[in-house]
């Protein structure tokens, strides 16, 4: 049976509205400004910005002021929103090379090119509550420098473009053709294509992602990777200027990549025939500050590539259609709709199967006394 | 500095800015709005390096603007929700490409912002490269094992 709807309550429910706006404010103290929110929320805006698929630091801190702190319902507004907003252009595509580091680190070689820089990070730090912030009333932070002669926008080579050097992973030729699914605009059937494997990945709910790839290090599929690269920094967006015709950038998009170096296969070379064993990459890139959600989805990214699916891990429909929050939580939340009738028709068929048992248990003792 | 390097420098900076020397040449050059600023998005792609793909990311919130000054339109695209600094680019640029007068004062206000911006850039670099590191492998360096600690 389909869901039957319900109708009326109207001012039940308008009254509620005004309710969450009490409980919103009904402590007192100083209004939260959607700027601070912003500043200081950095790594929780960065989830709203990702899984709500908008880059807009503002609009997100406001959702998540309206939401009190629910960075789903927040992600939740900010697609609503961008779906009100029209899309005019795409960028050109970028290239991670290009990206202004702030912090880069690779757990496969210890010693890398431009090497690693740690960046801000908590990784190696005790995870120790500060409870001096409590009575923190202005910043007083002043990071050491070291100097640095590099050039600003010289692009940084990648690990797995020397292992590419050595012949040791495949090193695909661009098709200048391609052009990238959109699954904002395109239905989803499976298999998807990669590019729209990917589109679904970077904007999957951050603890679903990671849930799933932790799956696939348990042994609920086959990737157990090394990470030949995490990188964090800023991405520049270009785009074609309308009347110049010519690429400008106007601005730029924090985002976090991952190269994760899986295990190795036999691979053929398309150009000569030759056999040979080589590694295999997964991908994760991902808008903002998000290392564990980037590294979960290069997990994911090679365990989907698989061609005869052995674990949920590596079914695409499985794993594609349950790491989207909006999807997620809406069916989840949709189960505290009224469902009268459905529940109804329920209640009819256990109450007649419980009528009809009695029945049957009164015509046996019955006959048992009649016996 | 080509107009594209231009455009990128304003587009970047801060609004507050440029305010003052849009909030100036508004007064006395001729133009017209010719689109006021309005929220679009631009979808962002990148190129995976897997297989050398590209992907849509996500889109990106941006603030347009159009504004003719003589003949030629200016045009600004500005990160996130923001109409004032549109405006102010678009002017900006429309005043730069007409080449007027007034262009000088902006080249100039540029040249400062590109400043500006380079030394925040170069603030940035310096503070990551006090974390550049080393990681040592525990024990010491086995003879007898061959790391692959170096590329």
């Amino acid at each position: 049976m389909g869901y039957v709807g319900v109708k009326g309550g109207k001012d039940a429910i308008l009254n509620a509205e005004e309710l969450v706006e009490y409980y919103r404010c009904r402590k007192g103290g100083t209004p939260l400004k959607v700027s601070q929110i912003e500043d200081q929320m950095r790594l929780l805006i960065d989830k709203i910005i990702s899984e709500g698929s908008l880059y807009s630091p503002r609009v997100s801190a406001i959702a998540l002021k309206q939401t009190e702190g629910d960075p789903m319902e927040a992600s939740y507004l900010v697609r609503a929103f961008r779906s009100t907003v029209p899309r005019t252009c795409f960028s050109i595509p970028v290239k991670s090379e290009e990206m202004f580091l702030i912090r880069r680190i690779s757990s496969s070689f210890q010693n890398i090119p431009w090497g690693q820089v740690i960046g801000p990070s908590r990784d190696y730090a005790q995870r120790l509550i500060r409870f001096e912030l409590e009575d923190e009333t202005e910043f007083s932070v002043d990071p050491p420098k070291k100097h640095d002669e590099s050039e600003l926008d010289e692009p940084v080579e990648k690990v797995v473009d020397y292992l590419r050097k050595q012949g040791l992973m495949q090193n695909p030729q661009k098709d200048p053709e391609q052009k990238p699914y959109d699954i904002t605009r395109q239905p989803i059937t499976f298999p998807l294509d990669r590019s729209a494997r990917l589109q679904r990945l970077t904007r999957g709910e951050d603890g679903a992602v990671l849930a799933f790839g932790y799956a696939s290090l348990r042994g609920w599929g086959s990737v157990h990777p090394t990470i030949a690269e995490v990188r964090v920094g800023y991405l520049p967006v270009k785009i074609l200027h309308p009347y110049w015709k010519t690429p400008v950038t106007v601005g730029k998009v924090m985002v976090t990549e991952v190269e994760s170096i899986c295990s190795f296969s036999k691979t053929t070379d398309p150009t000569t025939g030759e056999e040979s064993y080589m590694f295999t990459l997964g991908y994760g890139l991902v808008f903002g500050h998000n290392e564990r959600k980037a590294i979960a989805m290069s997990i994911l990214d090679r365990a989907l590539c698989a061609e005869h699916p052995t674990s949920p891990i590596e079914d695409q429909e499985f794993v594609l259609y349950h790491i989207d929050n909006m999807e997620s939580q809406g069916f989840i939340s949709h189960l505290k709709l009224p469902h009268y009738v459905s529940f109804q028709s329920a209640l009819d068929r256990i109450r007649s199967i419980a009528a009809k048992r009695n029945e049957t248990a009164t015509d046996a003792s019955e006959e048992k006394e009649h016996v | 500095m080509n107009k594209e390097h231009v455009f990128q420098i304003l587009m970047e900076a801060d609004g507050a800015d440029i305010s003052q020397l849009a909030e100036q040449l508004r007064t006395i050059v001729t133009h017209r709005v010719v689109r006021k600023p309005a929220r679009e998005l631009v979808m962002f792609q990148a190129e995976e390096s897997v297989e050398k793909i590209d992907f849509n990311v996500g889109e990106i919130l941006v603030t347009t603007a159009h504004v003719r000054v003589g003949e030629v339109i200016g045009f600004s695209m500005v990160m996130d929700d923001n109409e004032a600094k549109a405006l102010d680019c678009a002017l900006l640029m429309g005043i730069y490409e007409a080449q007027l007068p007034e262009a000088d004062q902006i080249v100039k206000l540029v040249r400062i912002l590109q400043d500006k911006q380079m030394s925040r850039l170069r603030e940035e670099r310096e503070i990551v490269s006090s974390t550049r590191v080393n990681f040592e492998v525990m024990g010491g360096q086995d003879p007898n094992i061959k790391h692959n600690s170096e590329l």
